[in-house]
């Protein structure tokens, strides 16, 4: 059972306005809907195995800003591009070469390929041809494409707020709260660095069996199915998840945040990866205590998780990885973009292989998407905001 | 005089838990809070093992420190899994036993303390089963219900006879079946 609470901008509004409001993942049909400055189209099924060989077609029209592939059905088998070639004959991807100017990664379940994520990409007309692959079996994916046709006209990014059995915070104590509407506003000034205003458009209680299931996010499979809970928001607006704590490595080990993708399906709600979550824990217990310095550093904390979070869901990856190298052996060990500045593996002044936000001072660690940003990590670049800028969740 | 004699030896005892080995480096320390700081990241056994023993006082330092917030308490907490010393057990057991702790950072110990001592640990997690708040009662199940032990079953059959909540209740029974696949009931 849910209740909504909505403010200034509701569905209704926003259908008034476009034509259009809710499209969800299972509603989508071989029809295109047009909702505002983005279309979403099913692309049908097509079987993808590790050959590489399924090649889907992504019509582009002119003047788009930005498209994402999206593939559902992998269950737990990896997915990623091949190859994703442009109708000039541009090859932005390619897995076997070691091209990655348009990064992507491998995910499993649901994966989104987003183009662009880097601002050397030109989003041209006409047939992109993008090869999928397998980890090593043989799934059915259904293929939806997302394409921004137009750039934004209000430089906004809407955010539906989730309230998950959290003690002290729901739907209409979280919209007067005055800590809670700080750390949005100052979530927006972060991102007006790239002329992105951030406000939340609706708060939403999860309640009964739901909120007492997902107030403790246990594993990635209850991630999954949180994310799942968002069939019924507008279709232009991030899902903010508010959980108490999440532990998703087995072993019990909180993290602050988590995206559902990077990037994340723009635009598709109830999917899998449709959102993102950050522990309020610490926040709360802080409030709660009336320390005014817990409360200051659990406030700085949270608006650095949010908006961190919210940037990997856009498109934009880490500045560089803890060690300067890429991740479970993967081709890609920092983000694509030509003006973050990357923290060499020499500033690693005390050979522990981690690049610490201190020897990363002046050269990375300022950056709001450096791998473990501290409060002051505030910074975003140009080309970050160009990436973000241009995502379909940008109206 | 014994007594008083016994006591000192027990404080001293706590006051230097390594058998009087040196502070942790600065190097530890601050490996440990570079772990502990990272939003994101979840680091193996083998990182938080690879910078030694030592490395069990910074974390428990940390796990006790009440202008620290909760969530890096609790991810001290959770790494003191992975040291089974007297450091580590001192300050599991004193959040597990406080009753002032909250019920995240009590349940990161009650597990930890679950791995790492299976059924000694029972009896310092049972009292969390019967709390008035839901989520302590959660934790507590959770990390009780890591222990293969005939006492497990037996503490978390008790609670179900009790328990309103149909969510705690479903985590009763599952974790009661899984237990018992594992060997916990007998």
């Amino acid at each position: 059972m849910k209740h909504l609470h909505r403010n200034l901008l509701t569905c209704g509004l926003l259908a008034l306005v476009t034509g259009a409001c809710t499209v969800t993942e299972g509603e989508i049909d071989d029809e295109p809907t047009s909702v505002g400055n983005v279309n979403i189209e099913s692309l049908g099924s097509e079987d993808v195995d590790s050959t590489g060989e399924t090649e889907v077609t992504v019509e582009v029209p002119a003047g788009a800003q930005s498209f994402a592939l999206v593939v559902d059905g992998a269950g737990s088998e990896l997915v990623i591009a091949d190859k994703v070639t442009s109708p000039s004959g541009t090859v932005y991807f390619d897995f076997n070469n070691d091209i990655s100017i348009n990064r992507t990664d491998a995910t499993d379940g649901l994966y989104t390929l987003l183009v662009p994520t880097a601002p050397e990409v030109a989003v041209e007309e006409g047939d992109w041809l993008i090869n999928l692959r397998s980890g090593g079996g043989t799934f059915s994916g259904a293929m939806t494409q997302v394409t921004k046709t137009a750039p934004a006209t209000d430089y906004l990014l809407d955010l539906n707020v989730y309230l998950v059995g959290l003690d002290g915070l729901d739907a209409a104590t979280a919209e007067a709260d005055a800590g809670i509407q700080g750390v949005l506003s100052e979530v927006s000034s972060i991102y007006a660095q790239a002329s992105i205003g951030v406000r939340a458009i609706s708060y939403v209680d999860i309640t009964g069996g739901d909120a007492d299931t997902y107030g403790i996010i246990d594993s990635d499979a209850e991630l999954a199915s949180l994310f799942q809970l968002s069939p019924d928001e507008s279709n232009i607006s991030l899902n903010i998840f508010l959980v108490n704590d999440i532990q998703t490595g087995g072993a019990g080990f909180s993290v602050l945040g988590l995206a559902g993708g990077v990037p994340g399906p723009p635009v598709l709600q109830g999917t899998s990866r449709s959102g993102v979550a950050v522990s309020m824990a610490s926040y709360l217990e802080a409030t709660a205590s009336g320390d005014q310095e817990l409360i200051d550093t659990a406030t700085g904390e949270l608006e650095i998780i949010m908006a961190h979070e919210s940037g990997h869901f856009l498109g934009l990856y880490h500045t560089v990885e803890r060690n300067g190298l890429a991740l479970n052996g993967e081709i890609n060990g920092e983000d694509p973009l030509g003006d973050t500045t990357t923290c060499p593996d020499s500033a690693d002044s005390d050979e522990n292989g981690i690049l610490s936000p201190t020897e990363c001072a002046g050269q990375g660690a300022g950056n709001l998407m450096f791998w473990s940003p501290d409060n002051d990590a505030r910074a975003l670049t140009g080309n970050q905001g160009t990436i973000m800028l241009a995502n379909p969740l940008i109206h | 005089m014994k007594r008083f004699l016994a006591g000192l030896t027990l404080a001293l005892a706590i006051a230097v838990p390594a058998s009087g080995a040196a502070a942790p480096s600065a190097k530890t320390t601050r490996h440990v809070h570079i772990l502990l700081n990272a939003p994101e990241h979840v680091p193996t056994a083998a990182e938080w093992q690879g910078l030694g023993s030592d490395a069990s006082e910074v974390l428990a330092s940390v796990a006790l420190d009440k202008k620290t917030l909760v969530l890096k308490r609790g991810r001290a907490a959770t790494a003191l899994m992975y040291f089974k010393t007297a450091a580590s057990k001192q300050a599991l057991t004193s959040i597990v036993t406080d009753a002032k702790s909250s019920w995240l950072l009590k349940g990161k110990a009650a597990r930890s303390l679950a791995v790492s001592y299976q059924a000694d640990a029972l009896t310092h997690i049972e009292p969390m089963l019967s709390h008035d708040n839901k989520r302590m009662r959660e934790v507590a199940i959770k990390a009780i219900g890591l222990v293969p032990a005939s006492r497990s079953a037996s503490m978390l059959r008790a609670r179900l006879d009790k328990e309103k909540n149909d969510h705690l209740r479903g985590l009763l029974s599952a974790t009661i079946t899984r237990l018992a696949k594992t060997g916990g009931t007998k």
